[in-house]
């Protein structure tokens, strides 16, 4: 198929070109759309993503793509992906939360989807004042009201 | 060494992504981070937003025996995270559990000449104590009116009332009394119990 060999440039918000296939820019919803739109073009501004990242979402698409395109797709490359999905996102929070952005920014459901719900898995049984931090997060409640709050959700700061 | 502190802003619609993956207990805790999350965990939007995302998750639940003994029960859900079964959410001293409905239960006192009667969230510890009627009548069950979202708006508990009628026959009635109980909201509509 001479559609899947049609190369395209992406271009990160330092101005460096990667180049990928037409099916793997094609995960990136937001360039799906603007090539069903009629944007020719083979070079694509993406303005809003850093080399590093937008590097690492290319990444994740390409081994996306791969395995999609495996006939017959066997269980074992389901697991394999999902390996790779698991040591995808074993990143530093802040390159978790660029990831997520950048998932959202371009709609690559898939990963915005394990970005997520690794912040959830990561803070779920942290303590409110331990989240403020990871969230750098301010906290605007008076001792008295936070006291209140805490008491009607007693049962989740029960062991 | 993995850093936590991140110096990212996260806008609220991605913030809500993140949380909706949470278990309801997480939830309940994080409404003490700050006032904003707090607003954001309760809207509407973020209740919508997590049932979506918890479809496919079982349930906690327990089958109880009237005394209150759990005979068999599930409460490692990723939609709760229950730390303990469901049973030990009862305080023993209401030990007759009598009926459930969407997550209310049903419970009566036996207490020597004492009896009443208390409907309830077991894992909120939150129990409205139903007032008793003249009308001599036993609890048989308790029912829910419930949005499409799963907030249970009001609930009704349903008696069964003998009534000797003229001829000496006995007959049974069921009268239900009304209660409104948002549980969202924690908000206790106690005036309106209206025995119809």
């Amino acid at each position: 198929m001479s559609e899947s060999n049609k190369k395209i440039s992406l271009i990160s918000s330092e101005g460096e070109a990667f180049e990928v296939s037409e099916a793997v820019a094609r995960e990136f919803e937001i360039v799906a759309h603007m090539l069903e739109d009629g944007c020719s073009g083979s070079s694509i501004p993406i303005t809003t993503v850093d080399s590093n990242i937008l590097g690492k979402v290319i990444e994740y698409c390409t081994k996306h793509v791969e395995v999609g395109n495996v006939e017959g797709n066997s269980e074992k490359a389901e697991k394999d992906l999902e390996e790779f999905d698991k040591r995808f996102i074993a990143v530093e929070m802040n390159t978790l939360f660029s990831l997520i952005l950048a998932a959202n920014y371009l709609n690559v459901k898939g990963l915005l989807n394990i970005g997520c719900q690794k912040v959830a898995d990561t803070i779920k049984d942290m303590k409110p004042e331990e989240v403020r931090s990871i969230f750098n997060i301010e906290n605007d409640y008076t001792p008295a009201e936070e006291e209140v709050v805490r008491k009607e959700n007693e049962w989740a700061f029960q062991p | 060494m993995e850093t936590l502190t991140s110096t990212i802003h996260l806008p609220e619609a991605i913030l809500a992504e993140i949380l909706a993956r949470l278990p309801l207990r997480s939830i309940s805790r994080f409404k003490s981070v700050s006032k904003t999350w707090k607003s954001t965990l309760e809207s509407v939007y973020f209740r919508r937003l997590f049932v979506s995302l918890h479809r496919n998750s079982s349930p906690a639940w327990s089958l109880i025996s009237c005394e209150g003994k759990e005979l068999i029960g599930f409460h490692g859900c990723k939609t709760w995270d229950l730390p303990k079964s469901l049973a030990s959410y009862i305080p023993l001293s209401l030990q007759y559990y009598t009926a459930s409905s969407n997550g209310l239960v049903l419970l009566e006192r036996h207490c020597s000449d004492d009896y009443s009667c208390y409907v309830g969230n077991p894992v909120l510890q939150q129990w409205v104590k139903i007032p008793p009627t003249d009308v001599n009548s036993c609890v048989i069950g308790l029912v829910t009116r419930v949005e499409k979202d799963g907030v249970v708006l009001d609930f009704k508990v349903v008696r069964l009332a003998s009534l000797k009628t003229k001829d000496n026959i006995s007959c049974t009635l069921s009268i239900p009394l009304r209660q409104g109980f948002g549980l969202q909201r924690s908000k206790r509509n106690k005036d309106n119990n209206d025995v119809f």
